[in-house]
Parts: structure tokens; C-alpha cells; sequence
């Protein structure tokens, strides 16, 4: 078939091309980049809370974060000979990155998100064969290698300076420590969902997290699947455990859940192709929060439950692969 | 110097853990301090070393069928004695080691020259080919812990008090854990690929096959 009405291809009109190539043949201007920069753009909101909660101290984090990961993005593909191309996914990786990183890092502790950034494009990403194959979402990995290596700096210092969050807060636990003493009211659940609350950049206000998801699920450039059934099951699991709907309400709005569900779950290379398949991921990874949120050791489970489902996403490929349309199953034989 | 040709092809070019990928799981075990793979080094030479030469020198007496169940016994015998001297004179080690030393029995390195290179060459060169591949795992252990000592712990400490302390402020503790030496071995393991297809591409370019 010939290339012609591309409007970008303005300087191949003038030859005649034909290109033999596999269906669909429907084409759209949808690009990697553009889905990639539309994801940067729906976690400003997020980012713009964080910076409001937290004071300017947030920009110099994520834009660290997002500096390593573009340096480290260009090495990797000097180191392997391929080209090094915008196409955004290192932004993300930094910026998703940076969003989950504390408040109170100090300025001498800015090396902390370069070190996961480099974790993340380095190790989770370009070891693999960069974008398109690594095994988990890099950010996740990152992050998980930042909080097992140097848990006490990921979880100290939470309370951070110069934002509205540091004159309310007076606990020095995060959201969740509180919620595992059992103790909410409506107010609380309010703060949640609105960001007036401590815990890392990104994760203070759901509320923001919530339209820069939804936002990708009206372009389509994610599946309302998996943070629908992410989020459903940690909802349910949650009321079926403590039987207290505000408490539910609370850990739902709590901790990196809406962050995971709508920004990184989502991520095409490391979630199943089809519709079911996509839901028993998301129910996968929430089922996961669940037990590591109530019953585990470590206080959040959305990273862990990220990275998890990753590595089954082959499985459930293959275990739920659709049928070619038209075609006739084998008579069983004997 | 063919010996010394031999020594290096054995430690560098069939190192069993970058190259063979053989042995890994007491690479990954034992490798949380430098002094823990020094010690399995040394055993793991010792047993190589005697089980190489003793199968060698039988190898036209052992039936084909069973050869595998001989093998496993004349190893077992020497990771007994092993067991027992260090256990006797060594309790220390022994008690760090613990059940990898035991594990040297089925030890897919030793087993794996046996199969591979024992059974079919002459005593002296299979004598040769333990202690190269002996010392190849070796240096690859005390490489693997000297990087998750660095990064892992910050610092460097061999008999409890020489070493150095403080390298790094605040050390990333998981390459120090167990989930550390997986990911220590797999970037050094991709570190040696790298570079060995760097050294194929240029002899190759050269018409010179150097592998």
C-alpha cells in the first residue's frame, strides 16, 4: 500500500512508495511521544499539589529525579549504540519517580532520587532493551530499590517545610500509620482526598492524581480496566476487613494507590493485552495491597503490588489469549 | 607455557560463574563477606582439585551407566573430609558457611568437570583445569562480595578487624541482602558479556578468532 496522505511525510510524496506491510492499516497520529508527553502533562496537577503542599523544595526533587533519568537514558543508548530519542518515557520514569519520593529530603540528600532514577533506566529499563522490554515499571523498581536500600531516609524526615502541610501537621506518622491504630473521621478522608496531608510529593492529594487519570481515560490513551478494578479491589477487600466505610474511604485516598493505579499500572509494556486479562491484573495487584496494607510488615503495597503483577503479565498473556476472529478450533481427536 | 595458556583459559574463559553461569547459587549465598569467599574458594579448589585428578585417573574403570553416581561419591568423600577438617579447626568459618559447604556435593561445577572435562582428558591436565576453574570461581566470589561489601555495607572487613570502614556515607543496604547478590551477579554478568562481545566484533574485524 502507498504512504501518501501523510501530512508528515511531505518530502516522500514526490517518490511513489510502496510499502508491504502486516494489518491494521488504519493509521492515526497517535505516536509513543505524544501518548508519553500527554502522560507528563496529566501528572501536572499532581505535581502542581505537591508543590502547593510542600513548598518550591518539590521542583528541585522531581527535577533532579527527571535529570538522572534523561543523563542515564542518554548513556545506556551511547553504551549500546542506539540512538537516544525524546520520546518521553524517561521523563515519566523521573517524574513519577520524583513524585514518590518524601518531602523532607534535605538538600544534601537530592543524590537519593538520581540514584533510583539510575536504578530505574539503568537496571529495570535499558539492561533490558529499553523501552518496550523491561520486565517491570521502572519507576516502581526504582523506587523499591531506594526504599530497601535506604528505608530510613524514605521514611523519616516526611514532614517538610514551607508548604501549608508543614503548619497543620503536628503527627510526625504518615496517613497510614494512623490508619492502622484504627482512628479516622470524615475530616481525615477529606485531607486525604484533597492533599492536606503528609506522605510522599505526589501522593498528598488524590484528588489530582483522580483528574489527571480520568483525563487519560477520556484521550484513551489508558484503560479504565485495571485502575478501575485496582482501585475496586483494594476498596472492597479493605470494607470486607475493617467493616468501616470511612476507614475504607480513608485507605483508599491514602498512600500511593491512585498514583500506582492510574500512572503506572497502566504502563503498555508491563500490563496484559487483553480486557480480561487487564482486569485480573488489576484485582492482582489490589488483592496484594490489601494483605501488605493490613497484614505484612511494610506500610504501603503499592509498589510491590506493581511490580508483582509485572512479572505475571507473560502469564496472563498467555493464558488468555483471544482467538483469531473466524477461526475453527480442532475437533478433539479420538 | 601451555600450563599457564591452560590456567588462564580455565580461569578466564570457561570462569564458571560469568562464563559457565555454573555454581551460581553458592556465588549468590556465600558472597555477604569477603572472608566467607575466600573461604569457600579454598574448598571449593580443594574438592575440584581431588575429584578432577581422582575420576581422571579412573575414568577407563568407571561403567558409562553409572558414571554419574561414582562421580557423586568420590565428591561426596572429599567435601566430607573438607567438612570435617573445618569443622574441627576452622569452626568459625564452618558455622558462616554452614550447609553450602555441604551443598559442595552437588555442586554443579564440580560435577560439571567431572562430566565435561575429567572423564575425557589426562590426569595432569585435569589437574590444571581444577585449579584454574577452582580459582575462576574464586575470584568471580570475591569480586561479587567486594562490590556488595563496598555498596552494601560501606565497607571492606576481612578477619573482624582489617578493612576498610566508611567508604560510602550511607550504603544501599539492599545489595547487601539476598535480592543484592542476584543483582550484583546479573549487571556483572552483563558487564562480562558486554566485553566479551566488544573483544568477538574487534577479532573479528581483524579475522583473528581469539574465543
Amino acid at each position: 500500500m502507498s504512504e501518501g496522505g501523510d501530512k508528515d511525510n511531505g518530502k516522500r510524496q514526490d517518490r511513489l512508495r510502496l510499502v508491504i506491510s502486516s494489518s491494521p492499516h488504519v493509521r492515526k497520529g497517535t505516536s509513543v511521544e505524544r501518548i508519553m508527553y500527554a502522560v507528563v502533562l496529566c501528572l501536572i496537577p499532581a505535581l502542581a499539589a505537591s508543590v502547593y503542599c510542600f513548598g518550591y523544595k518539590v521542583l528541585a526533587i522531581v527535577g533532579v529525579s527527571v535529570g538522572a533519568a534523561l543523563l542515564t537514558e542518554f548513556l545506556a543508548k551511547r553504551l549500546r549504540k542506539k540512538p537516544f530519542e525524546m520520546d518521553g518515557s524517561a521523563v515519566i520514569t523521573g517524574l513519577i519517580l520524583g513524585l514518590m519520593m518524601p518531602p523532607g529530603l534535605e538538600w544534601g540528600q537530592l543524590w537519593l532520587p538520581a540514584v533510583g532514577a539510575f536504578f530505574a533506566i539503568a537496571i529495570v529499563k535499558e539492561a533490558f532493551g529499553g523501552l518496550g522490554s523491561n520486565i517491570w515499571n521502572p519507576a516502581a523498581g526504582g523506587f523499591l530499590f531506594c526504599l530497601l536500600s535506604w528505608a530510613a531516609m524514605m521514611g523519616v524526615g516526611w514532614i517538610a517545610d514551607g508548604g501549608i502541610v508543614w503548619e497543620m501537621m503536628r503527627t510526625e506518622a504518615t496517613p497510614l500509620v494512623d490508619l492502622e491504630k484504627g482512628e479516622v473521621s470524615m475530616e481525615v478522608v477529606k485531607n486525604l482526598f484533597l492533599g492536606n496531608v503528609n506522605g510522599a510529593l505526589g501522593e498528598t492529594s488524590a484528588l489530582a492524581l483522580l483528574i489527571g487519570g480520568l483525563a487519560l481515560i477520556g484521550l484513551r490513551y489508558i484503560d479504565w480496566r485495571i485502575p478501575l478494578s485496582f482501585i475496586g479491589t483494594v476498596g472492597v477487600l479493605t470494607f470486607a476487613q475493617t467493616g468501616d466505610p470511612i476507614l475504607t474511604l480513608a485507605y483508599l485516598f491514602a498512600g500511593g494507590l491512585f498514583l500506582g493505579a492510574f500512572f503506572m499500572l497502566t504502563d503498555y509494556v508491563t500490563s496484559p493485552l487483553t480486557g480480561w486479562g487487564r482486569v485480573l491484573f488489576g484485582v492482582g495487584a489490589g488483592a496484594v495491597v490489601v494483605v501488605i496494607r493490613l497484614f505484612a510488615n511494610p506500610m504501603e503495597g503499592v509498589a510491590y503490588s506493581i511490580i508483582f503483577m509485572n512479572m505475571f503479565t507473560p502469564l496472563i498473556d498467555r493464558y488468555l489469549k483471544t482467538e483469531p476472529f473466524g477461526r475453527i478450533k480442532k475437533e478433539a481427536e479420538g | 607455557m601451555p600450563i599457564l595458556a591452560d590456567l588462564k583459559n580455565a580461569i578466564i574463559y570457561s570462569n564458571p560463574v560469568f562464563v559457565l553461569l555454573l555454581g551460581l547459587c553458592p556465588t549468590l549465598a556465600v558472597t555477604t563477606s569477603l572472608e566467607n569467599a575466600l573461604g569457600m574458594g579454598m574448598c571449593v579448589i580443594f574438592v575440584l582439585v581431588l575429584s578432577n585428578v581422582t575420576i581422571s585417573a579412573i575414568k577407563n574403570f568407571i561403567p558409562h551407566q553409572v558414571r554419574i553416581p561414582v562421580y557423586i561419591v568420590i565428591i561426596a568423600t572429599y567435601v566430607t573430609v573438607v567438612n570435617l577438617a573445618m569443622e574441627a579447626y576452622l569452626p568459625d568459618l564452618y558455622d558462616q558457611l554452614g550447609l553450602y559447604l555441604e551443598l559442595i556435593v552437588v555442586n554443579c561445577i564440580i560435577l560439571g568437570r567431572a562430566e565435561a572435562f575429567a572423564s575425557r582428558n589426562s590426569v595432569s591436565s585435569s589437574f590444571v583445569d581444577g585449579i584454574g576453574v577452582g580459582i575462576g570461581w574464586t575470584l568471580a566470589a570475591l569480586l561479587v562480595s567486594f562490590i556488595r561489601g563496598v555498596m552494601g555495607n560501606g565497607s571492606i572487613i576481612i578477619w573482624g578487624d582489617i578493612g576498610i570502614r566508611g567508604i560510602l556515607e550511607t550504603p544501599a543496604t539492599a545489595i547487601g541482602l539476598p535480592y543484592g547478590g542476584f543483582l550484583t551477579v546479573g549487571v556483572l554478568l552483563a558487564a562480562f558479556a558486554y566485553i566479551g562481545n566488544r573483544k568477538k566484533q574487534k577479532s573479528e574485524c581483524k579475522g583473528v578468532e581469539r574465543w
